[in-house]
């Protein structure tokens, strides 16, 4: 009898807690342990045996490139049938990592959205440089901070590793800011890949993003999410403070629970349908999930769009 | 707003602490980073204006709690004229304590009208728990006999029966006993098993009708709610209040003076009040008489009767003289009396008729068989008296009487006291010593000793003697000597008189003198009765008075005069419900029976199995009574014994309508000293008007209801919603990641 792979205590099982992960040595370990729980995972996925490289036959039509005439399909069938093949070409994936201090926020027995953000990131790097693709990485918080350009290099994982630690986790969040700069530098078509907790206006995010995406470039965007942010799970009076300089806010929970619940239905509901209007890969995750299973979405996802 | 426990007050002080605490919880507010607090800020000022009413409700209900409670224990209560006491609630006993006595007629029953409507509202208002009884508070002898007192004598829960019988009852022309109503009352209530027992007096309360002596001394143990049916303050009454009379002359055609006592029970003078002589039902005399305010008057008639025997007179105020009638009429028997009877002591006797010390005297009263005279004399001597009772006669009159026994000395003053006459005559055998020692309480004056003037046969006798002198034309023996003729009297030879001891003027009264000044008669008054002393004889041995023609006069209007009087001071003034007894002695055999003055039968009965105990009966109205004997024959007609015929008035005190000072009467029923009000347990509340209603159990019912919307108010939302899933059925949602 097999489980069911959604079903959350069998997940915990197969895969690290997040928490017991972010115990594990440095990020690359970290990376290393949650890719290949991802790829242990995968074979269990339906897509198991599939080519990486072969994709289709088509039969021959003119223009088609003669070389590319499968002759044993040939001389089995008397047809010519053309073998297609996926773009040879290494991706190139742009990481976009929020560094602001909203992310420097944990709940009770959650690791930090950032520290969340680095291992998946450093998960992606280390899964995306296995596969031979160019990854690059952008680190921002109010403004772009560091940014490495793309590379296939098995040593560029280090250096993607550094910016991902260099993340200094304060200041205010203008993901639109960092996500135009990056604009600037793109020429090749490629992917982008922002790690957030989208605390930003989400409308002027999505706006860039789908002009991102309309210059020909995959965007996909993890949505890192504090479970305390969602329920609000506070008792008695409380004086909040923003993590990027807010104003305080001295307010009993329970009063506003549940406006802020709809607030934040509201507002995940606002990026969600944006990224589907807009042809934008949205992964949301919450701190307590599994990285194994948010990469795993990452690449199911992936696999669907081909 | 009053207060039980006012210390209790201090708490509410508290009501600062729901501030304090929303201040000290400020401080200890908790800081929390979060990043999503733009979301907060934005959810919070959607929600602000909320937050900050129902904040403000909360400590809006946290400080009414607070304040409520303290207020709630110092058991406030407010005075109303209406609404409903927590006792009230409870099942209560109530003895309706109603007078119904003469004053209640006043203004032309508008009080009693507002009496019974009281005892309706009040009833309209009771629980069909509640137990009710009815007793009347006028007075009756000790418990009317046939419970007339207690028209409903044990609680029940048919209120309507008290009604009923309120509707059908009139004021009584009794008078009023408040006392005795509300101690029967009480008695009714201690054998309640109610939780809650009150007395509520309904009355015009007069201070006549409640002697605080037939009260408890500790209180009647039960609370006294007093409803005052007055119809003003100070209600004005005019009444008679008495009559007598009494006989001026005697004869064929007597005069009798008739006076009626009227009394005004107001603040203001009345001045010609009209006071109207009835006689056997007609109208025969009327005057005005000025009454001062709080006092009383008498108007005095004068009448001279045609025909002797009972006559039934009534003397009334005109009608409409005021407010209260009850009181406006009183009913009198007079009697005639139809015979003088005198017995004659002679104290030397003679076997010689004219020698004889009364052969005169006895032939001027009674001149012999065939005599219209109504003087009926007997003469004894002194050894036969023994067999004489004095009382049977109206005069006794004793005649050169040496002396007498000791016992009949004193029956003779039991007898003149109790309105017999006496006359002594003064002869030979009169030793002053003797008669001063024996007779000194009843001789108008002691006798000093005998004035000798000269001997009959003294031929210088005629420059000697004396002759009668001044007398007392006002008196009723003399007035007739002022008419033509009169003068004869003064040709009287008086050869011996009594001379008398002086005594301080007004004991005695001379009504006529010798000519050398002094007294020939006198007279004193004892009693009821009278005595007079003539200090000569009435035989020829000490003057010639018997053979002159004044003597004839002279002798029957002094005996009728000295004679036992027609007055009404005999008759016992008998008042509405209070026991008549007939004396069995004076009725001799045979069945008797009262008829009331609308002819209805009473039949009096023995008072005890002895054989000569009074008949008694108590009489119910005002007006003149009959006394009847009925023959054993089945045709016979009663008749009437004349003598024993009485009439029944409405008790004096009931005139007097002033009420009771609210404050003496509630110290008084609640206990305490009339003097000082304040002393009693303030059990009594004058007027129902005024109650004590206690609003502490609202509050804490309010204090109840406003922690109930505070705990709601208060308990977060989320553990609301949790619970109102959980009785729903359902899971609490989350927001799906």
């Amino acid at each position: 009898m097999t489980s069911d792979p959604t079903d959350s205590s069998s997940l915990r099982e197969r895969f690290l807690d997040p928490t017991v992960v972010m115990r594990m040595g440095g990020l690359l370990v970290r990376a290393r342990s949650v890719v290949e729980g991802a790829i242990a995972g995968m074979h269990r996925s339906p897509h198991k045996g599939s080519s990486v490289e072969f994709a289709e036959y088509k039969e021959y039509a003119p223009g088609d490139e003669i070389k590319h005439i499968d002759w044993k399909a040939f001389g089995k069938s008397d047809r010519y049938y053309v073998k297609q093949f996926e773009d040879e070409t290494n991706l190139r994936a742009y990481m976009v990592l929020d560094g602001s201090g909203s992310m420097n926020f944990a709940s009770e027995g959650c690791p930090t959205k950032l520290e969340y953000a680095q291992t998946l990131a450093a998960s992606f790097a280390f899964l995306m440089l296995r596969q031979g693709d160019a990854v690059g990485a952008l680190a921002f918080d109010d403004q772009p901070g560091l940014m490495l350009p793309p590379s296939s290099k098995s040593t560029h994982l280090t250096d993607i590793l550094h910016v991902l630690e260099s993340l200094p986790g304060d200041g205010r969040t203008d993901i639109a800011a960092a996500l135009q700069a990056l604009a600037e530098r793109l020429r090749r078509r490629g992917m982008l890949v922002i790690i957030s907790d989208m605390l930003d206006d989400a409308e002027r995010v999505m706006t860039i993003a789908r002009v991102m995406r309309k210059r020909r470039q995959e965007v996909a965007i993890f949505h890192i999410i504090d479970p305390a942010e969602l329920d609000l799970p506070y008792e008695g009076l409380t004086i909040f403070e923003g993590l990027e300089g807010e104003e305080d806010l001295l307010v009993d929970p329970d009063d506003i629970r549940d406006r802020y619940r709809e607030e934040m239905r509201a507002h995940l509901n606002q990026i969600e349908t944006e990224c589907r209007e807009g042809d934008i890969e949205y992964f949301r995750t919450v701190t307590t999930r599994p990285l194994e299973l948010a990469l795993m979405d990452f690449i199911v996802g992936r696999l669907q769009v081909r | 707003m009053n207060f039980l426990n006012p210390l209790f007050l201090i708490g509410l002080l508290a009501a600062a602490l729901p501030i304090v605490i929303h201040l000290i919880n400020r401080r200890r507010a908790v800081r929390r980073k979060f990043p999503a607090i733009e979301f907060l800020l934005r959810s919070q000022k959607r929600l602000a204006r909320r937050l900050k009413v129902r904040q403000l409700v909360l400590l809006a209900l946290r400080v009414a709690a607070l304040l409520l409670i303290p207020l709630a224990m110092a058991r406030p209560y407010l005075i109303s004229d209406s609404g409903t006491t927590e006792a009230d609630r409870m099942p209560t006993a109530i003895v309706f304590v109603v007078d119904d006595s003469a004053s209640m007629g006043y203004n032309g029953r508008a009080v009693w009208d507002r009496a019974v409507s009281a005892v309706d509202d009040i009833i309209s208002e009771l629980r069909p728990w509640d137990r009710v009884a009815l007793v009347y508070a006028s007075d009756w002898p000790s418990g009317a006999p046939l419970g007339e007192d207690t028209p409903i004598p044990e609680l029940t829960d048919a209120h309507n029966d008290v009604s009923t019988a309120l509707s059908k009852a009139i004021p009584s022309e009794r008078g009023t006993d408040l006392a005795r109503a509300l101690r029967t009352g009480a008695e009714i209530l201690a054998a309640s098993d109610q939780p809650r027992r009150k007395l509520i007096l309904v009355s015009d309360l007069q201070k006549s009708g409640l002697d605080p002596t037939d009260l408890p001394v500790d209180g009647l143990g039960i609370p006294v709610e007093v409803v005052d049916v007055r119809d003003a303050p100070a209600q004005a009454n005019l009444a008679i209040v008495g009559a007598n009379y009494e006989q001026q002359s005697a004869g064929a055609r007597p005069e009798f003076s008739i006076s009626a006592t009227v009394a005004n029970h107001s603040d203001q003078d009345a001045s010609g009040v009209e006071v109207h002589l009835v006689i056997d039902g007609e109208d025969v005399a009327s005057g005005l008489v000025d009454v001062p305010a709080g006092k009383t008057a008498a108007q005095l008639f004068n009448h001279t009767f045609d025909r002797k025997g009972l006559h039934r007179a009534e003397l009334r105020l005109a009608r409409g003289a005021d407010a209260l009638e009850a009181d406006n009429v009183y009913f009198l028997p007079i009697h005639l009396a139809q015979r003088v009877r005198v017995l004659m002591v002679n104290g030397d006797p003679r076997s010689v008729h004219y020698q004889d010390e009364l052969y005169y005297m006895e032939r001027a009263l009674y001149p012999g068989k065939g005599s219209t005279s109504s003087i009926i004399p007997e003469i004894t001597g002194i050894d036969g008296l023994a067999s004489y009772t004095f009382a049977d006669y109206d005069v006794v009159l004793l005649a050169n009487v040496e002396k007498l026994p000791r016992a009949s000395v004193r029956e003779l003053v039991d007898f003149v006291k109790a309105g017999g006459g006496l006359l002594f005559i003064a002869g030979d055998n009169v030793n002053p010593e003797v008669y001063n020692n024996l007779f000194g309480e009843l001789l108008p004056k002691p006798i000093r000793s005998i004035k000798l003037l000269a001997r009959q046969d003294d031929p210088d006798a005629p420059l000697k003697i004396t002759r009668m002198g001044q007398m007392d034309t006002t008196h009723p023996v003399f007035k007739v000597f002022d008419l033509p003729g009169g003068e004869t009297i003064q040709a009287v030879s008086v050869y011996s008189y009594l001379l008398l001891e002086p005594t301080p003027s007004g004991e005695s009264r001379i009504l006529l003198s010798y000519t050398d000044g002094a007294p020939a008669l006198l007279e004193r008054e004892l009693g009821e009765g009278r005595s007079a002393l003539l200090t000569t004889t009435v035989d020829r041995d000490w003057s010639d008075l018997p053979i002159k023609t004044a003597f004839l006069p002279l002798s029957r209007r002094l005996v009728r005069y000295l004679a036992r009087r027609s007055t009404s001071a005999e008759a016992s003034e008998r008042v509405v419900a209070a026991k008549v007894a007939l004396d069995a002695a004076a009725l001799g055999r045979g069945r008797i029976e009262v008829r009331d003055p609308e002819g209805g039968r009473i039949v009096p009965a023995p008072e005890s199995t002895a054989p000569d105990a009074p008949l008694t009966f108590i009489p119910r109205t005002t007006g003149h009574y009959r006394v009847m004997r009925v023959p054993d024959a089945p045709d016979a007609e009663p008749s009437e014994i004349v003598e024993m015929a009485f009439a029944v008035n409405v008790a004096a005190p009931e005139a007097n309508l002033a009420p009771y000072p609210a404050d003496e009467l509630s110290a008084l029923l609640s206990g305490g000293d009339p003097d000082n009000p304040s002393a009693g347990n303030a059990t009594v509340a004058i007027d129902t008007p005024e109650k004590r209603i206690g609003v502490w159990s609202s509050l804490l019912f309010l204090v109840t209801l406003i922690l109930l919307a505070e705990t709601i108010l208060g308990t977060r939302r989320s553990v609301l919603i949790k619970l109102w899933n959980r009785v729903r059925g359902r899971s609490n949602p989350e927001l799906d990641v």
